[in-house]
């Protein structure tokens, strides 16, 4: 498996955009762990993942957004989910990742923009 | 993985059964599968997968070699109390509980059950989801048949009746009852028709064995003997079979009485569930006071045909009035009984604790509900969320939630959600519930509301396109904020208007749906 083709982190002055792609399953989720623990720095506290191009998501997957959560929560950040749709928008609702623990936004300019207005204020 | 899944998907979209499923039985799969193969001592060599269709939906069957879990229960009873806990921050053990959340029956035979030897991991969803818009095809002619576990050591009589019935049910030929037994384990007919004389196990002994397998005693059976001596002998009738017929059997004979008994074991089912609904609905059936004070509350409330298990409770106090507004997960029946269990618990909790002292922190409130939940078995064997909120006259508001989702203030034009969280009741190692405080100005609006409500304006377009960027919570933020200048009554009743307008078939008899809009129209002190 190429990580490169599962998920890719852009880290920005007011957050870390983490793009996934295709399955975020247990065989994924076995690569993408370490790899982004690697990659992810440790001060990142506001996290924005990019959930555009994410076709199925299970189980393994809730809990690395867990993780994530986790992490941001510590560093007294935010976890945003951008773009969420289909199968894994229901399945991050079914688990509980509700708008008291993470925020949702329907596009990825949105997320950028929650950031730049939560900076002005 | 992938590709059995793009597989089961091509499948289920041929059988034309609704996307939003699909991708249910696409994750239990998936869940599943990723169980067998990773956690027993001996991973599955081998699985097999078998996918019935029917009006009702579908039955799956995995099938496979590896070490049976022994505490299938347990592993359920654990699975579910981590299946909505993001908020406990548990980075594993959400899969089984994926699973038994999505669906209405699952079970587990481990091997040394099963006829086949092997594991068997079924989830049966039939009579759940409605049947796909597009079918042209009759409904009777697609209706699921009835099966007929037809008994009988006598070959020509096996074919014979075999033939009779065939047409109108689904019958299992079987030629012992060693052979009806073994299959039993594994599927459960609607009706036993057994020969009263077989050499080894004859019918008698047939039929005290299925009654003591579990629910075995609810499934009709039918003596068929070639003599009418003993038949009428008290230890026969104390067994509990609900008919008997003497050989030769005509087709009409036949047909007739599987018709008679299936039907009127359907009728009294029907009758009996039909009662239980009415029953439970009526005492959970969610209701505030319209007015308490300055406040005016509109409460809309939709129960479910099936599943779900929404309620609320109020008590008024000195500067006020507490509600609780709770949630039963879960679908079918069970969840009925567990939020009737749940507001039997809860009404006397709340009376005790107003009872001893009249400002009730909701936080407190909570905490006690948890305490209780972690410490009890029975309660901790279901989920609930929770949320607990105190209107004050002078416009002040206090709320604590327990793993509900969190309230919205309306004001000046204005939807925002208010940052109240919390874990679910009983969930250990959290840091206690937070009471959040604030107070309103004359014209603030909050609204409290139930998954079942606000999962509408989370689903995909209404155009049902699953390329398309989905209705996001966003959409609710502008309604509220586009109708939230008028009285709390009109937009509780425009919301719900948006609520039925988006809602889906599919989503119409899943959960209970609950909308609370308490307007403030005092003056803040």
């Amino acid at each position: 498996m190429n990580i490169g083709n599962v998920f890719e982190i852009q880290p920005a002055p007011d957050y870390t955009l983490i793009r996934f792609y295709g399955f975020i399953d247990a065989s994924s989720v076995l690569q993408i762990r370490p790899a982004l623990q690697r990659q992810l720095s440790d001060d990142t506290a506001n996290l924005i993942v990019d959930m555009r191009d994410v076709g199925f998501l299970d189980s393994h997957g809730v809990g690395l957004f867990v993780s994530l959560l986790k992490q941001a929560h510590e560093k007294k950040g935010r976890l945003v989910f951008a773009a969420a749709k289909g199968q894994p928008a229901s399945v991050l609702r079914m688990v509980g990742f509700n708008g008291g623990l993470v925020s949702y936004c329907a596009t990825l300019n949105d997320a950028y923009a929650l950031f730049a207005r939560n900076k002005a204020v | 993985m992938p590709g059995l899944r793009a597989e089961m998907k091509r499948f289920l979209d041929l059988a034309g059964l609704p996307a939003a499923y699909t991708d249910k039985l696409c994750l239990s799969l998936s869940e599943v599968i990723s169980n067998l193969v990773r956690h027993p001592p001996q991973k599955a060599t081998r699985m097999d997968i078998a996918i019935e269709t029917g009006t009702g939906g579908v039955r799956l069957d995995i099938a496979d070699d590896s070490t049976p879990f022994a505490t299938f229960d347990a592993i359920c009873k654990t699975a579910l109390a981590r299946m909505r806990a993001a908020e406990s921050m548990a980075e594993n053990g959400y899969g089984i509980g994926c699973v038994l959340v999505q669906h209405t029956r699952v079970t587990y035979t481990p091997a040394d059950h099963s006829a086949d030897g092997r594991n068997h991991f079924t989830i049966d969803d039939r009579k759940q989801i409605p049947p796909p818009k597009e079918d042209a095809t009759p409904q009777k002619n697609r209706a699921r048949k009835p099966v007929i576990f037809l008994v009988d050591d006598d070959a020509g009589d096996l074919k014979a009746h075999h033939r009779m019935l065939a047409g109108l049910y689904d019958v299992v030929p079987l030629p012992d009852a060693a052979s009806a037994l073994a299959l039993f384990r594994v599927q459960r007919p609607d009706l036993v028709i057994s020969d009263l004389h077989m050499p080894q196990v004859d019918g008698i002994a047939l039929r005290r064995q299925i009654s003591a397998l579990p629910d075995g005693d609810t499934v009709p059976f039918v003596f068929l003997s070639a003599s009418s001596e003993g038949i009428n002998d008290r230890g026969i009738l104390r067994l509990g079979i609900d008919d008997y017929l003497i050989k030769p059997v005509s087709s009409q004979s036949l047909a007739r009485t599987a018709e008679r008994i299936l039907g009127r074991r359907e009728q009294l089912g029907r009758a009996i569930e039909e009662r239980f609904h009415r029953d439970i609905q009526k005492y959970l059936h969610p209701s505030l006071p319209t007015v308490a004070g300055p406040w005016r509350i509109t409460t809309l409330n939709r129960m479910a045909e099936v599943g779900g298990g929404d309620f609320t409770l109020h008590h008024e106090t000195p500067d006020g009035l507490l509600a609780v507004l709770a949630d039963v997960m879960g679908h079918g029946l069970q969840a009925k009984f567990f939020a009737y269990a749940y507001a039997g618990y809860l009404r006397s909790l709340f009376r005790s604790m107003a009872h001893e002292k009249d400002d009730i922190r909701t936080s407190d409130f909570l905490q006690s509900l948890s305490d209780a939940v972690g410490n009890d078995d029975f309660l901790d064997g279901t989920l609930l969320t929770c949320q607990s909120f105190h209107l004050g006259r002078g416009g002040d508001i206090r709320i604590a939630s327990a793993g509900h989702p969190p309230p919205i203030l309306i004001q000046n034009g204005h939807a925002t959600p208010l940052p109240v969280m919390g874990a679910l009741p009983g969930m250990t190692g959290h840091s206690g519930y937070h009471e959040y405080r604030r107070t309103l100005l004359r014209g603030d609006k909050v609204l409290f509301a139930t998954d079942g409500f606000l999962d509408v304006f989370h689903q995909e377009a209404p155009d049902n396109d699953s390329d398309s960027a989905p209705a996001a919570p966003h959409t609710l933020l502008a309604l509220l904020a586009a109708h939230g200048h008028g009285s709390g009554d009109q937009l509780a009743r425009q919301l719900w208007q948006a609520f039925d307008n988006n809602r889906g078939a599919y989503n119409r008899a899943a959960d209970d749906a609950t909308l609370i809009i308490a307007a403030f129209e005092g003056e803040p002190v």
